[in-house]
This record gives C-alpha cells, structure tokens and sequence, in this order.
C-alpha cells in the first residue's frame, strides 16, 4: 500500500522529526503517524512554549513541503482566512470597460484572476500536499471553528461567484491550542488529539543539545533539571523549551558553567528574567529560594 | 466463550468510554480500527493504546484517564465500568433540564419539581419554612440605599434589589463582536457590496456599503455560596440572582456548599410562593461548611460546557471561606477560564480597600484568577458595580 507522506510506522514518524531536529515521544510519533495516514487534522493541544508550533514547522521541513500558517485571533472570519476579491482590481476593471463603451458583466469581475488565495485557500489548490498550521485555534470564535468544520471534513471551499472548488491535494493539517477556552466537540471528533505536555528532563536535554551544541554538557543537565524544578512551583506562566533554549545561551553568555556557584549567585538570579516572565513569578523565586533550586539541580 | 470479533470489541470499548464520561461516538469505533490497521505490524499494546489514545482522547482530562480506562476494558484490570446515569444518553439539553436527585429530594416524574399535592408534597415543617420565606421577601419595604446588608436582611426591599439586579444583567448582557455585519451607517467600507452595486452604474456614481460591528449576547451564569457563613446574606443574594436570571439571557444559577445544586428553573419561577416552597425544599440540609473548589470542579465538569462559552460571565459570590486549599481553589478558577472570560466574584463580607489583598487565605489566592472582585454590602455597591461591569 502506498503511504501517505512515506512513513512506514510510527519510528519512522520519529524519525523524520528529528531530521527537523525537532525531538518527538512515541506517542507523539504515533499521533503524527495516524495524522498522515488516515489525513486527519491533528490538534496538539499545550501549554504555551511545549512545541507544538514547532511539530508543523519541523514536519514541512522534514517532508520538503510548503508550510502554510493561518494564525488565528478573535474577530477572524472567513474573508481572512479563506479568500478576498481584489477589489481595486475589480474596480478598475469596470471603469475600463466603461470607458471602452462596454458594460462590465459581473462574471468578468469575479473570476480567479481577481481572487486573493488565503491560507485556507491556498492550502487546498496546491499540487503537492503542504502542510497546513492552524495556530492557536482557540483565539478564533467560536463561529470561525464552525466555518472551519466545512473545510477540515471535505477541503473544499464554495465561492459563490465560482462555484466550488475542490482540494488538488489534501494538506497535513495541525491544529495547535493552548486551551485558553474549550473547542467544540464537533471539531475535537474531526481531529486526532495529542496533548502536548513539557517534556521529560531526558527528552528535554536532547532537545537543548540539538538546538544548541555548542553549550556545555553538564551546565545543560542542570539548567534542565533546574527547569523542571522550576515547573513544579505555583508559577503564573511556567517556562516552556524556548525559555530553557533561551536561559541556557544566557548562562553561556555570562560564563556560568555550574549553576551552584555562589560567587556568581547574582548573575544566576538575573538570568532568571529569561524563565520567569511576570512580576509575580519573579516575587515567587528569591534569591534563597533560586540557590536552593541550583543546589538541588547540581547534586540531581 | 466465545471471542469477540475486532469490530464488536471495538465497539464495546466505545461504549466502555461513553459509560465512563467520554464523548466517544460509535463511528470513532470504525475511526479505531482503521487506525490500528494503518500500523504496518500488528501492535504491540502500548503501541496500540497510543493509536487509540490519538484517536478517542479529546481533551486533557480524557487524554490523562485513558490509560486507566483502556486497561480495565482490554485487560479487565482497576477501574471499574462507572455505573450508568439516569442522564446518560440524553442530549446535553435534556440532561441540563434533568435534575438528579440531591440531598433526599425526589426526582420523580418532574425532574426534581415538587408536586401540589400527595406523598411529594412538602410536609408541614417545610410549609412553615415557605411560608417564612415568603414572609421575610413579601415584607420588604422601602430601605435606605446606603444600608448595610444586614439592615436590608431585615427590612429587605425586594423590587429594588431585584431592579438593581436586572441593570446589573442588562450592563452584561451585550458584548461588541468583532465580526462585522452590513449596516447602511456603520463606519468600515464594505467593499464586496460596494463593487456589487457598481456594477449597475459601471463605477459612476459610487454608491458606498458600510459595516458596523456586531454585538453578541452574553449569558450569565451565577454560582451562590449558601454555606452557615453565609447565611445572614442568602435572601439578599437569591433576590439578587432571580433579578439576573429575569434579564439574563439563557441564565443559569446554582447553589453551592459541599456540593452543587441546580436551581435555575426555580429562580424562574413566576410565583413567588412557588419558587420559595421549591427553594426551600431542594435546599435542605444546605448550610454547612463550605467546599468552595470542589464545587467549582463539579460544575465545571458537569456544567461547564452547557452553561460556559466564550461570551459568557461567571458570578460567583461568596465570602471566600473555604474549607480547602487555597491552591485548589486557583487550579478551579483556572480550569473554569478555559470555559468562559469573564469571571465576577461578588463578596459580601471584604471592604472595598481589601479588593487588590482580601483577608481570607483562598480569595488572596483567588484573585489574580479573577477578571472583578466586588464587595457587595449595599444597594450603593450595586450600583458601583455597574460601570466596573461595562468595563470588562
């Protein structure tokens, strides 16, 4: 059977994830896997920072294929997300013909040649599958989530002027969420689902030594243990991977290579300014408390 | 016995989930088994509760129980199949109008109404509780707008905390959208109907189409702690949520203490004489300590996709004491924010210079999770309250 994006099972998914350098677990491999092969949407749902952006952007990249990124926020509607005539376009038609002596037919003004593709548009009238990135889907209304069960179950889009048009290629649609409100059912049962969690200090580790390896072996092993730990207090916003890839350059920067010395106790607690990203958060963690953090991390 | 065929088996593992709170559905059956024969090999079954957990989890709550509710069906292992619901299998309107039965009071026949007459009507003792309900609201007359809510317990004027209330629903009711509808005054350029009626005059003149925001309807949805440490203030409060219920749109209200207790139909209740007896009896035995989180998680587990969205507002009042953890109480309120926007809490007890730091341990907690937190001593507060609402 021939397979869909070429992977043969779910270690293959793995695989070719991490030709994007992006590290997956099995069950997000096998998510991936399933989403391929059974052309389902795949909705990633996370805290804001846990890489699932990063799981589309690595995929197209893997798969040599365009990716196509609808960002969604409140007030977005079908005209920004799907198609819009070119009305200055259009208008200038119909003065032309009018100066030619000739009537402007409605047909002769709303033709392709007159249409913007929108994301959703231009990901179904592609020859090669791309993969397709609905962004952080929970920031749409909810009637933009209706509208968007009409494209996700039959990729194809009605224009009324046109008539339908149906997908050249069914993309590789995700779906990502920070689950700042709850999504329809009807859209949840059209998609596969993962919930993206932070990841393991191991996973987390390769992560930070595939994104950045030029950095010390042993510091990355305490930044990440560090990290975690910081992940268990009652944070408003805990650091996601691109604040440990970020904090970890920042103590190369500053010439920390343990996070246990107390001769550079200060530099250490300013750098936390790349982790914790509210005043509250920083009222959270005193300098004690961050020597006790780094104490505990350099003797994991 | 005979084995099962993979279709059957599969089946019955929706209907497992389906008993155990998931909203599976038996085409995702077909959904599964497609899935698992997508794998080049036979599965292994972790491998396979991956697959199925991709294709039957829909939430994180769902995502964290699968593992458990997978072993029990496959491997006949812990968790037990929870015994079906009288609600299960109804559709979520049905199940929302159907009222379980709650601190002894029958459910039968009417979902929890009381009948007029015979073995379900309220015995004596309730009568006279009723009848003393009615009395304390029918014998409200006019009080000071300056009082404190302990005068108005006493001499409560109804109408003119219910009126007070309605404003405060009718401030909510209406959200600007930021979608845009056509309207011959509004201020951005419809473009598309602009070009569609010049094509008549061929650009000349240039008739303009313009379109205005739309305005969304908000519901409203009220949480009312009637705990002991409440007490003094519940006849204020349910005057209170029967005004928001009149103006409110789809409103709903509950009662909470230790556990919830669903009372929307009664505060919408016509009669008051009605709506007192019905209050009165499916409130019995509230009045103890107070489990402010754990009522909040039930809600929102049970209640919170019918009554929540995201234009929505959630009051909650209570004066925050709270048998448990403070921690808990933040985790409720930040469950319950995926569900809705705007979350209202309503105090009766804080004053208005401990709004930003209140005294108990859970509203400190509590409230940089909340959107307004309001003390509400007086009709004055009320009507302070009202421009703190336009503003949200």
């Amino acid at each position: 059977m021939a397979r869909r994006a070429g992977l043969k099972d779910a270690q293959a998914a793995r695989r070719l994830l991490a030709k994007a350098d992006y590290v997956a677990n099995t069950d997000l491999a096998m998510a991936v896997f399933l989403a391929c092969e059974l052309r389902r949407p795949l909705l990633l749902e996370g805290e804001a920072g846990v890489g699932k952006t990063a799981v589309a952007q690595a995929l197209a990249a893997a798969l040599g294929t365009k990716l196509i990124r609808m960002q969604c926020y409140e007030g977005l509607d079908a005209q920004a997300a799907l198609y819009e005539w070119n009305y200055q376009k259009q208008l200038l038609a119909i003065r032309l013909s009018e100066a030619g002596g000739k009537q402007a037919a409605m047909a002769s003004v709303f033709t392709e040649e007159y249409l913007f593709e929108r994301p959703l548009l231009q990901a179904i009238r592609q020859e090669r599958p791309p993969v397709l990135l609905i962004d952080e889907i929970d920031r749409a209304d909810e009637e933009f989530e209706a509208f968007l069960l009409e494209i996700l179950a039959d990729f194809q889009v009605t224009v009324p002027e046109l008539g339908t048009l149906a997908a050249k290629s069914i993309p590789h649609c995700v779906l990502t969420s920070n689950a700042t409100r709850q999504l329809s059912d009807a859209l949840r049962r059209r998609c596969l689902y993962h919930y993206l969690d932070y990841p393991d200090p191991d996973v987390e580790q390769a992560i930070v030594e595939r994104r950045n390896p030029q950095a010390d072996a042993e510091l990355v092993a305490q930044a990440v243990t560090f990290v975690g730990l910081l992940r268990k207090e009652d944070l408003e916003k805990k650091p996601g991977i691109a604040e440990t890839l970020d904090w970890i350059a920042a103590l190369t920067r500053v010439g920390l290579a343990k996070l246990d010395d107390r001769a550079k106790l200060d530099h250490l607690q300013a750098s936390l300014a790349c982790l914790l990203k509210t005043a509250g958060d920083r009222q959270a963690i005193p300098v004690a408390k961050t020597q006790l953090l780094a104490e505990m991390a350099a003797s994991a | 016995m005979q084995a099962l065929r993979p279709s059957e088996a599969m089946r019955g593992f929706v209907q497992h989930l389906r008993l155990n709170g998931a909203h599976a559905v038996m085409a995702d059956a077909e959904l599964g088994l497609a899935a698992l024969r997508a794998c080049p090999q036979p599965p292994s079954y972790d491998q396979a509760k991956d697959v199925m957990r991709a294709v039957f989890a829909t939430d994180r709550q769902s995502w964290d129980s699968f593992g458990n509710l997978c072993d029990a069906y496959w491997l006949h292992r812990g968790v037990k199949h929870a015994l079906p619901d009288a609600s299960a299998g109804l559709s979520p309107a049905a199940s929302q109008l159907w009222q379980p039965k709650i601190d002894g009071v029958g459910d039968e026949g009417d979902g929890g109404l009381i009948a007029d007459s015979g073995a379900d009507a309220p015995g004596d003792e309730q009568r006279q509780t009723a009848e003393r309900n009615i009395k304390t609201i029918g014998s409200l007359k006019g009080f000071g707008s300056k009082l404190n809510i302990d005068d108005i317990n006493n001499q409560l004027n109804r109408q003119q905390v219910i009126d007070q209330a309605r404003r405060v629903a009718l401030a909510l009711r209406f959200s600007p959208s930021r979608r845009y509808r056509p309207d011959r005054r509004g201020r951005k350029v419809d473009f598309r109907r602009t070009i569609r009626r010049s094509l008549a005059t061929g650009g000349e003149p240039l008739a303009v189409a313009r379109r205005d925001r739309g305005r969304s309807r908000v519901r409203i949805t009220t949480l009312l702690d009637v705990s002991n440490s409440m007490k003094n203030y519940i006849n204020f409060f349910l005057l209170f949520t029967k005004g928001l219920s009149a103006a409110g749109w789809r409103p709903e209200t509950f009662l909470f203490h230790t556990r919830l207790l669903r009372v929307t139909e009664t505060m919408l209740e016509r009669s008051q004489a009605r709506a007192a007896q019905r209050l009165a009896l499916q409130a019995r035995q509230l009045g103890g300590g107070t489990k402010i989180a754990s009522s909040l998680l039930g809600f929102k587990r049970r209640y919170g996709r019918i009554c929540l969205g995201r234009r929505s507002a959630l009051f909650i009042i209570s004066d925050g004491y709270d048998a448990e953890e403070p921690r808990e109480l933040v985790e409720a309120l930040t469950a319950l924010r995926t569900y809705t926007q705007r979350i209202i809490w309503l105090s009766p007890t804080i004053a208005r210079a401990d709004v930003r730091k209140p005294r108990t341990r859970s509203l400190r907690a509590a409230v940089r999770k909340l959107d307004l937190l309001s003390p509400i001593a007086s009709i004055q507060d009320l009507e302070d309250l009202l421009p703190q609402l336009e503003r949200l």
